[in-house]
Order: C-alpha cells, then structure tokens, then sequence
C-alpha cells in the first residue's frame, strides 16, 4: 500500500513539474491577453457582424483586420492605406501620428508581445517539424517588405488617389489577417451564407496565400513577420529610438555572439529594426549584458551608489582617482566632464578619502542618486499591473458582449426577396428634388444602390450604374444611397468625380433612419457588406438583393427581368445566395 | 528512453509531421483552386462538401499535433549547446582591428598585411559594386512605381504590371546580394589564417582605439537620443490632434465600421 502511495505521489510530482516545465511564459501570457483585447467584441463571432462603435476610431497596434467580427479597433496599416488614398481631401496626420506614437513607445515590441498574426505564427511554429533556420539569405530576404511597403502600402493608394478610386492594394492582395480574420471568420457564420456568392478569383488567391503562409510558419519561424509585414517594417525604424525593448549594455557585452546565434529573426546584434524585442536572448547572455530598457530601476545600487551616490571617472586602468577637494559640507565631488572625455570610462569607486594635504583638485560637480524599486515595491507594482490588467480585460469584454449600443438595430423587419418593397423617404445631393420618396416610383424599375466614398467596389462600379440609368432612363430609376458620411463630403466627392456625378441620371443620397427604426441599409437586409444592389420591379416587388460588385451585363439582364415579371409562378427571383 | 531512441522518436514524428502539414495545406489549396477553375460557383454547400472530403486528414493532423506534442514534452531532447554563428569576415575584422599595426619590420608580417588589406579592398568595391545594382533596381522599382499616370484604370492589370517590373528587379538585386555574400564568405575564410598569423607575428595593439569621432559620439550620445524621442512624441501628438480637427480620424472611423468587400478578398 504505502508502495502505491508512494508512486503515485511521484507520479502526481512528475505532472506537477511537467505542468511547471510547459507552463506559459510571461510573454505569451501578455500575447494572448493582448489578442483578447483587441478581439473583445466576442458576440460578433456569433452574430457574424463586425462591431461599429467608437473605438474603431482608434487603431489597434498589431495587425489584426477592421473586418474581424471579434475585433473593436481599426487596423492600423488598412487604415494608413485608406489615409493614403483619401489625401487628395486630407492630409493624412492622424495616421502618421498613431504608427509614430505607436513606434516611439513600443517600436517592434508591439510585433513580439501584442500582434494577434504574431502569436498565431509563433503557435504553428510549435508544431514538431525539422526547421530552416536562418541565414545571411533570409537576412537579404527580409529587406523584401520595404519593398513591399513602398509598392503596396504608399505607392499603389496614391496612384489610385489621382483616379478617384481607393485601393489599399495590400489589404487586397496580400493581408492574411482580413483573409483569416475577416473573410474565413465571417463565412463561418451562417449568417453571412449571400456571402459565398462574391467569392471569385481574388479570394481563391487570397486563400492560398494564406494557406501558403501558414505552412511556412510551421517550418520557419514568423515567415509573415520577417519578410512580408510592411507594418513591421514601419516600427522597425524607431526599434532604436522606442522606450521599450531591448537593449545591450557595451560594458558588460563581450561579443560572444551567443544572442544572435540564440535568436530566430534575422538580426545582425540585438535591438537593431529586425529585432521583434521578444526577450528570448536575455536568458542566454552570459554576462547579463542584455536588459530592458528602463530596467535598471528594478536593480539594486551596490553600496556605494546608495551611500555617497558619486560616479567617480578613472583616469586610466592604473593610476587611482585623483583625490578629492573637500567641500565644506563633506560631500564628494567629481572631476568635470571636460575632464572625461579623455577617459576611457566610469565605473563606481572608493570614494577618495578626504585629505588636507591634497592638491587642489579640478572643477567638480556632483552626481544624483538613481531610482531604485525594492523588492517590495517591485511585489506591489506587479500585483496592481495584474489587478489593472484584469479588469481592463474583464471589463471590456463585459462592455463589448453587453453593454455595447453600437450594434445594428436587429429587431425591426427587414424585406427580402419577394416582399414588397417598404416605404422610405431619403434626402438627396442630386436630382430635382430634395427628397426621394420610394413609394413615389410607380410602373418603373428601381435600382437602390447602397455605397461610400471609400468603398473601391463601389467606385468601380458606379460607372456602369450610370451607364445603365442612362439607358433605361425611362424606364429605370436609379438612387445611390450612401452611408455614413458628412454631407458636405459626398457632395464635394460627387461634384470631384469624372462627369460630374451630381449632374447624371442617378439620384445620390444619404441614407437615414427611418420610422421603423432602422436605416434604409438595414431595412432591406443590409449588413455590413458593401456595395449592395437591391432592385425592385415594376409591381414593387423585390427581385434582387446582392451584395459585391455587379457588372454591366449582369445588372442590365435584372433590370429587363423586372421589367417583365412573368406570372408568380414564372417570376425568377433572383437572390444572391 | 534512451537518448539514441528520443534522438529517434523526435527525428521520425518530426518528417512525419512536415509529410502530414504540407499534405493538408496542399489539400486546402487544391480543393479552393479546384472550385474556382472548373466554374462553379462557391456555395456553402459547395464549400462544406469540399472541406468534409478532406476533413480526415485534417483531423488525424489535429491529433497528431496534440499527441505528438504531449509525447515528445514527456521525452525531451537535451538542448543543444549555443554557439556563435559563424562569421569569418567578423573574426577577420575583429583580428585586424586587434593587431599592432607597427611591424613595418618583418617580412612575413608585410606581405600577410598586404594580401589581407588588398582582399578586403577588393570585397569593399565587389560590394559597392552591389551596392549600386541595388541601387539601381530601387530606382527602376520606384520609377515605375511613383509614376502615377502609367497606371491602368484597372486595380488587377496595375498589380500585375508591377509585379512584372518590381519581381524581377528584386530578383536580380536578390541574387546579386546573395552571390557578393558568397563570396565574402568565401574570400574571408581564405584570408582568416593570414589574419590569426598576422596577430601572432604582430602582437595585440596596446590599446583598442575606441575613440570614436564626433559624428559618432553625437549620435550615440543620451542626449540624441533623448532629443529624437521629445521630437517625435511632439510631431505624433500634435499630428494626432491635428487629425482629430481635421476629420482624418473620422475617416478611421468610416472605413472600419463598413465592409468594403474588396478590400478582404471576397472577391
């Protein structure tokens, strides 16, 4: 019996140290914790629509896609581009100033400890295969996401800013993190099922890429990070400026080489723009060179820091210290700084003892005493930063899942296909009158056309939207409605457009809340996705709800279904999915 | 366990798992490309098809992570010792810098001088030479990059015409960098005897000249650095208020509330 006892008590111990062994480290703690965060908005998993409230006014500091149903803040380099291709309007400050605050406090620190695509390549490069290792290649490749920075990210949205178009050309082509994020996470959900219907090449291609980056995170260590991110590039250059992260003390460093051989990002010596401030070589470091910065409040001054506070200058390696003058309050001084440049270095000494036969010393001064937590002090902070920490953690998930206001209205009816088109009156930017009412189009085709100013989908296919309404002017209204936008803005951006756009046969407006209490977006089965078409036929029925891009042709084969609707049981109805 | 049998059990679950990954990943990529080249539509039906085909081996890799992982925790392999990477052109500055420079006298030592400075002169203008073929890449790519009223009216052709002009000249400038680090690699392994023979005849320099000139010291001085960060936080704040007045923040705002399609690839 007592043999039992006794092997299970060591199996018991074995788990326990296993537990210990594997337990989480501190960083991946503050990684996950910090994905939590950024991703709080937890209901929109479920209800698969993206949260609109107004912390989306401020970017997240990772990459993490706006288009995350979880997500409660703006990507930052979506919206750099966005900023970017928006310039001919604005100057785009408020961008440059969040990546420079950004940068300045945490530079590529925020890479290795907040980014949610970091986290995720850093848990698939846990998988247990053999592993490329880094070499001077992927030193040369990692240069790659400059280029992709300049092309991509500035480049592309400004050319496309002179043709009226926005185009985040990396959030398009490249991003995995809208892909996964946004465009994986959203089709999960059975609510958005009209989405499958917009998927094409791009998404095909999207997905790939994807696929592709996944499987290189699992034999690579952060393939995404080190050569594609131009987000990491952006905070790469204040990784020396930053007031977190990682730094080599030179008098300790003996250059051994051992934190470059430890770490798996292609740095040439700690701290410099690939360096993704993670930590890992402070443990290898074998004379402790290697701290945090503004660590040094946490180490405790040796005696005589804390007795006279002095920093004496040596001289030479040799000769002592020259003797000190004697003040008339018996502190110790220092030799001038003039004096120092001379000198190899400092280092902490036996304060001279006073003499009376010394020889009159140089001009000196004087050396304040340095910050110092103790150890109970260090207990404390540490229990009120994990204190401070939870709640905010706790309180913003309690505050997106419940308390948030933000969240569409969705308990008013919303018309779909076959119903009759619901009444709502809008005020316009174009067309003779003030207001367009739609019980108004009697015996005509409508075309409702949901868009934004900064939705390049839309853009795109506004066009052939005007196009169309010229053709089938009279037997087709045509009214844009936009949403979510000052007024003066669309007007200007309409007035800006090629042509013209408030002179067409299309009726813009602004979309409002109605009686019902929801928009007219909302009222007929909007979402979150744009640009979205409804098209209503001659009997005031809807045939059509799509949501994505429609072409010319497409359009034009609707428009002639509704303005013959065969008999009920020969109408086709068109839905999109 | 033995640690010949750990070395083993790691080595095969390790090929094992790179076989089964790719295997998935392939799988996904084939069934996405599959349903956009034969012309059908993407349907969730369609979709969830498509993925129950291929759940099974998707699974067995879900499985094979969680038990292999939890196998191999229990049976670690021993850690391997650190060791600096190796970098002969480093060991080679680093031993020139260390040697005495005043041994005009010897023979040997002059000539071992010679043949080392003149390698090292001729990797500096292999590598200048480099230097401006990158150069000149970068500025072919920003050329056509910045050359705004080149581009296409249509997103997809502009991308692609890009891509035709920035993949080869990165290419080039890849292939060149890589080949000059090559033959550094290989010129500094060959010279690296000659330095350690250099520092054995000529004896170490009495003092390693650290002194640094004022360019250098000003930049790394405390109070540069102090400077730059005060800079920077007050452009950042002010460009952030300057924003908030100027509605650039409000743009945020109406782009990350609304779904631009597109924008995420459902397209």
């Amino acid at each position: 019996m007592k043999k039992i006892l006794s092997k299970t008590g060591s199996f018991f111990k074995k788990i326990g140290l296993w537990f210990k062994n594997h337990a989480p480290t501190r960083r991946r703690i503050i990684q996950l914790y910090a994905a939590l965060l950024t991703n709080a908005n937890i209901k929109g998993l479920f209800t698969g629509r993206i949260y609109t409230g107004g912390t989306k006014n401020m970017c997240v500091p990772g990459l993490n896609c706006y288009s995350c149903p979880s997500t409660v803040g703006a990507c930052p380099l979506g919206a750099l581009q966005n900023a970017l291709a928006s310039s001919d309007t604005r100057t785009p400050v408020f961008m440059l100033g969040i990546l420079a605050l950004f940068g300045l406090m945490f530079a590529r620190t925020i890479c290795g400890f907040l980014c949610p695509t970091g986290l995720l390549q850093d848990l698939l490069y846990k998988i247990h295969t053999p592993k490329l290792k880094k070499s001077k290649v992927t030193r040369i490749l990692s240069y790659f996401k400059y280029v992709l920075l300049v092309v991509l990210v500035i480049a592309v949205p400004l050319a496309f800013m002179f043709q009226d178009t926005p185009l985040p050309a990396f959030c398009k082509y490249i991003c995995p993190s809208g892909t996964l994020g946004g465009a994986v996470l959203l089709l999960l959900n059975p609510a958005n099922e009209n989405v499958f219907g917009m998927l094409g090449g791009l998404f095909t291609w999207k997905f790939c890429l994807l696929a592709l980056i996944l499987l290189a995170s699992v034999f690579m260590y952060r393939p995404f990070c080190r050569f594609i991110c131009p987000l990491g590039a952006i905070y790469g250059f204040f990784n020396k400026i930053a007031l977190l992260g990682v730094k080599v003390e030179k008098d300790k460093c003996v250059d051994c080489g051992l934190c470059v051989a430890h770490c798996k990002m292609d740095i040439k010596h700690v701290g410099d723009h690939e360096c993704i401030n993670c930590g890992e070589c402070i443990s290898v470091c074998p004379t402790k060179a290697i701290v945090w910065k503004g660590s040094s409040i946490f180490v405790k001054p040796n005696d005589l820091e804390s007795e006279n506070t002095v920093k004496v200058p040596l001289t030479n390696f040799v000769q002592p210290a020259p003797a000190a003058a004697a003040t008339e309050s018996g502190t110790v001084v220092t030799p001038d700084m003039a004096d120092m440049q001379a000198i190899e270095g400092t280092a902490v000494c036996e304060a001279p003892s006073l003499s009376s036969s010394a020889s009159a010393a140089a001009v000196m001064r004087k050396v304040p005493r340095r910050i110092y937590i103790n150890e109970k002090g260090q207990k404390i902070l540490k229990i009120v930063a994990v204190c401070l920490a939870s709640l905010l953690l706790v309180g913003a998930i309690i505050y997106y899942n419940f308390f948030d206001v933000s969240a569409p209205n969705t308990f008013g009816v919303v018309a779909e296909v076959g119903d009759e088109l619901p009444d709502f009156t809008v005020e316009t930017y174009s067309g003779e009158a003030e207001q367009f009412t739609a019980s108004e189009i009697q015996g005509k085709v409508l075309v409702i056309n949901f868009w934004y100013t900064t939705c390049t989908p839309c853009l795109e296919e506004l066009p052939e939207f005007i196009e169309a309404a010229a053709n089938y002017r009279d037997s087709a209204t045509f009214v844009a409605i936009h949403d979510v936008q000052i007024t003066e803005d669309v007007t200007a951006f309409l007035a800006g457009r090629e042509g013209n756009w408030l002179t067409n046969d299309i009726i813009f407006a602004q979309d409002s809340m109605q009686d019902n209490g929801m928009t007219v977006f909302e009222t007929l089965g909007g979402t979150d996705y744009f640009p979205r078409t409804v098209i209503v036929d001659i009997n005031g029925t809807i045939t059509v709800c799509q949501d994505g891009k429609m072409d010319y042709e497409t359009l034009e084969g609707h428009i002639l279904d509704a303005l013959n609707p065969a008999d009920e049981e020969q109408t086709d109805i068109t839905q999109n999915n | 366990m033995t640690p010949e049998v750990r070395r083993r059990l790691h080595f095969w679950y390790g090929i094992f798992m790179s076989v089964l990954t790719a295997v998935v990943a392939i799988l996904f990529i084939s069934q996405a490309a599959d349903i956009y080249y034969s012309g059908h539509e993407f349907t969730r039906e369609l979709v969830a098809e498509r993925c129950a085909a291929i759940a099974a081996p998707f699974w067995i890799w879900i499985a094979a992570i969680i038990i292999g992982g939890a196998v191999l925790s229990i049976y670690p392999l021993e850690k391997k010792k650190l060791k600096r990477l190796p970098d002969a052109r480093g060991d080679v500055n680093r031993l020139t810098r260390l040697t005495a420079a005043d041994k005009s006298e010897d023979s040997e030592f002059f000539e071992l001088a010679n043949q080392v400075h003149s390698e090292n002169k001729r990797t500096r203008i292999i590598w200048y030479a480099c230097l401006l073929i990158c150069a000149v890449c970068a500025g072919i790519i920003l050329g056509f990059a910045f050359n705004f009223e080149a581009y296409p009216s249509d997103p997809n052709e502009a991308v692609l015409r890009l891509v035709a002009v920035v993949m080869p000249c990165c290419a080039a400038a890849f292939i060149i960098c890589c080949g000059v680090t090559i033959y550094d690699a290989v010129s500094a392994k060959k010279i690296l005897p000659k330095a350690k023979r250099m520092l054995a005849l000529g004896g170490r320099a009495p003092k390693e000249n650290s002194n640094q000139n004022t360019a250098q010291r000003v930049l790394s001085s405390p109070l540069t650095l102090l400077v730059a960060r005060v800079v920077v936080f007050a452009l950042a704040v002010a460009f952030i208020i300057w924003g908030v007045l100027n509605g650039s923040m409000y743009d945020v705002f109406a782009k990350a509330i609304k779904i631009c399609t597109e924008c995420i690839g459902l397209g």
